[in-house]
């Protein structure tokens, strides 16, 4: 990986390889340690991690402000209404 | 005076049982309780709206059809009408399936260069794509549907991991990997979008 570099133990691939456990809360302790020390020296996964989360929060936000039909839900409920 | 003790709504195991039975008025209480969730679903998976109604209704006419078979093979009930509306989805869209040829790689090292690690330039394209919904909506679509089925579960509707994994019938561990790498893709696929 281009720019790649080693800090605290990690090099960025790796942290890469453990942003989902990272952002999910995860990791082990001291697997969680080593990848803040890294973050918290490397302005590129710094840079990164942001984005990762970023986009995580965005679909949340757009997921839940999707606006549904009401008028599916009734000819929904009208077929529904028919079954035997 | 002391106010009415009210009972406690039904869970939803207690409704599909009474489904089962086909009690209507069960069946009416598990829409009101799913439908948003299974229509936002079907809607974010198909990105069309026609398509997403009838995945919903087939879903719902399946639950009553089946409701006497439910053994808690994805989980929780939710789990499970997720999968029938993935599946009512699938059968649907057979034919669209755009595919991400350039990123079918595995490699997490790969996927990152391809999402833009270390990249200046890439940062205002992504960034510029996740404040506008249209932009993250095509995105999305231009994910293979393994990938766009993982994080619309998990990241859209706050799934857990563990409910994905019981909804799509696979293990825990292959869900964090596939969730993982179908989030560096859809990171790629924003970053590189062109006009954006």
């Amino acid at each position: 990986m281009r720019r790649e570099r080693l800090i605290a133990g990690l090099r960025c691939s790796e942290v890469i390889a453990r942003l989902d456990g990272y952002v999910a809360g995860t990791l082990a302790e001291e697997e969680r340690r080593a990848v803040v020390a890294h973050v918290s020296a490397c302005p590129l996964c710094e840079d990164f991690g942001g984005r990762y989360g970023a986009t995580i929060a965005s679909i949340r936000r757009v997921h839940d402000e999707a606006e549904l039909p009401a008028e599916a839900k009734d000819r929904l409920l009208e077929k529904l209404a028919g079954l035997r | 005076m002391p106010s009415e003790p009210t009972s406690p709504a039904p869970d939803d195991l207690g409704l599909i049982a009474r489904i089962a039975d086909k009690d209507h008025a069960a069946l009416r209480a598990l829409v009101d309780r799913h439908w948003p969730a299974m229509q936002r679903h079907a809607l974010a998976l198909s990105g069309d709206a026609a398509l997403a109604e009838d995945a919903v209704q087939e879903a719902f006419v399946s639950v009553w059809g089946h409701a006497a078979s439910f053994r808690g093979e994805h989980g929780t009930a939710r789990g499970w009408l997720y999968a029938i509306v993935r599946n009512a989805v699938r059968a649907q869209v057979r034919k669209k399936g755009p595919r991400l040829e350039s990123l079918e790689t595995d490699d997490l090292a790969a996927l990152g260069e391809a999402a833009g690690f270390g990249d200046p330039d890439a940062v205002g394209s992504l960034q510029r794509a996740l404040e506008d919904h249209e932009s993250l909506e095509k995105g999305l679509a231009l994910l293979g549907q393994d990938d766009r089925e993982i994080v619309l579960l998990v990241d859209g509707e706050g799934l857990s991991l563990e409910e994905a994994a019981a909804s799509l019938g696979v293990s825990l561990a292959a869900t964090k990997s596939r969730l993982h790498r179908a989030r560096l893709r859809l990171i790629a696929v924003l970053s590189n979008e062109e006009g954006s």
